[in-house]
């Protein structure tokens, strides 16, 4: 027998503990391959499902916090590379606590997950949307031009505001969210982390400035442009003529 | 400054300046790379020191550090040790040729080229640990408008912006001006033009940037925004010879032209 052309069997699949990871997948509704079972394929898409279900929010079915930040990471080194402009939206539900404390959790909840679907209807299919804490969401808008940046935060908190959740029969919530913008740093080499905190610094002002709005962070604006360049060289031109 | 009483260059002199409050801190940076910063922040720092100034050139150009190779230095200890806690501040921060002391940010850094809170927060830490030790805190900035180096900036209450009559050196340095102004919210930045082609070169470029700078970046009502020539240093061969040879010029060649310019530019500051 030739040892050396036989494929190496790495593992022998039906001998993994596959029934707790299939009794989640079953649990969260998730679609299970058709393949074979313990083929290849039929292993590679309970993976998928499991990496999809531990990426997602399992109330809102948004991003969750890990896999924002994932995404927040990437981002900062794309626009670094390419030099995009990208937005970061952090938002807050305004008086969450008082929903609570007046209608209970099972409301709360309602609340959370209707301004979660209206953030998701508002945002592109290449945009991350993620609930990142309990009432806390951000929204990554790869390739986002700065000018829209207020647009896209304005459109979201709309949105929210006309809002009417229905927490009990017969009885609806108006809510309101507060929104932080800013934009990644281009060019350059950055963090995350600063990133955030220039977004929450901004969703802070929008809380201070009376909830219900959106405050963006000016942009560092470092481009010149023809006009300023043709002033600027006006006079070395003329002199070396 | 008020009083700029010449004092003995040896560091024993400190104990008689302590009444200061704190060192002036001064940011030299450029927008584009390769125009001279580095050159005009160590050989400034040897003309401060020159005068009595007790003077600590930081290199806070942490991605691509390049201090240690202009003053040619081979630093044991640097600002990394300091950051990963392997030294203390006083064991990093070392004499350098021309009376001043360095505090060199070594190869090390590249880790640190990425702003992110902690480095921010070591940073500031440690500029607030030298502020009371000397006179001035220069701070050699890397190129471009990164984020490290705006913070970098943004650690020295004073900027100097080296620029040389170049269209890309002018233009970046137009765009770093702009964006101290508006982002930082800076009324004064010095300008100092390097590599003029002769004398009066720095008065033209910096009335140019001037009115392009009120065109476009905007006076804040009652806070006109004020670009300042403060020195103009001529193309010099002896610059060169200085620069290959990895010696200060202010040392090396006192009596050119050149060493004159940063000779006035450090009388400029302290006036």
């Amino acid at each position: 027998m030739n040892h050396k052309s036989a494929p190496p069997s790495i593992l022998d699949a039906r001998q993994l503990q596959l029934d707790l990871a299939l009794q989640l997948l079953l649990q969260a509704g998730a679609l299970l391959p058709e393949s074979e079972p313990y083929s290849q394929t039929w292993l590679q898409g309970i993976v998928d499902a499991l990496c999809d279900l531990s990426s997602k929010d399992a109330l809102t079915g948004l991003m969750n916090r890990r896999s924002f930040e994932m995404a927040l990471a990437r981002e900062v080194d794309r626009v670094a590379r390419s030099g995009e402009p990208a937005l970061l939206l952090t938002l807050d539900i305004d008086h969450f606590k008082a929903v609570n404390d007046s209608y209970g959790h099972p409301a709360g909840d309602l609340v959370i997950k209707a301004v979660a679907d209206a953030i998701a209807q508002c945002v592109r299919p290449m945009d991350t949307a993620a609930r990142v804490g309990g009432e806390e969401f951000a929204v990554i808008m790869p390739n986002c031009p700065s000018t829209f940046g207020a647009t896209v935060a304005e459109r979201v908190r709309e949105r929210v505001a006309q809002l009417a959740v229905e927490v009990a029969p017969g009885q609806s919530l108006a809510v309101t969210v507060s929104l932080g913008g800013a934009f990644a740093p281009q060019w350059v080499r950055s963090s995350s982390l600063l990133w955030m905190e220039r977004a929450d610094r901004q969703l802070y002002r929008a809380k201070a400035g009376g909830r219900n709005r959106a405050c963006m962070e000016a942009q560092v604006d470092s481009f010149v442009s023809a006009e300023e360049k043709g002033m600027l060289f006006a006079v070395t031109q003329q002199d070396s003529e | 400054m008020s009083s700029a009483t010449p004092a003995p260059l040896a560091s024993g002199a400190a104990a008689a300046k302590a009444v200061r409050p704190g060192a002036r801190t001064l940011a030299v940076t450029s927008g584009k790379g390769g125009v001279g910063k580095t050159f005009v922040a160590a050989n400034l720092a040897a003309a401060l020191a020159a005068r009595g100034e007790r003077v600590l050139v930081l290199d806070a150009d942490l991605g691509l550090a390049n201090l240690d190779v202009v003053l040619n230095l081979q630093p044991k200890l640097t600002l990394h040790d300091v950051f990963t806690e392997k030294a203390t501040l006083e064991q990093a921060i070392l004499p350098a040729p021309g009376g001043f002391s360095v505090l060199l940010a070594g190869s090390g850094m590249v880790e640190y080229s990425r702003l992110t809170p902690e480095v921010r927060d070591k940073l500031l830490e440690i500029v607030d640990l030298v502020k009371p030790r000397f006179d001035w805190i220069v701070l050699d900035t890397g190129a471009g408008i990164s984020d490290v180096v705006l913070f970098a900036v943004s650690l020295a209450t004073e900027v100097l912006v080296v620029a040389t009559p170049e269209p890309t050196s002018l233009t970046d340095a137009y765009a770093t001006i702009k964006v101290l102004a508006t982002q930082q919210g800076r009324r004064q930045v010095g300008l100092v033009v390097n590599q003029a082609s002769r004398v009066g070169e720095g008065k033209m470029i910096c009335g140019q940037l001037q009115q392009v700078l009120a065109r476009f970046v905007g006076p804040i009502p009652g806070q006109p925004f004020k670009l300042e020539l403060m020195g103009e240093v001529r193309s010099d061969n002896a610059v060169r010879q200085a620069v290959l040879k990895r010696q200060l010029l202010l040392e090396h060649y006192p009596g050119c032209d050149a060493a004159q310019s940063i000779k006035a530019l450090a009388a400029k500051l302290l006036a």
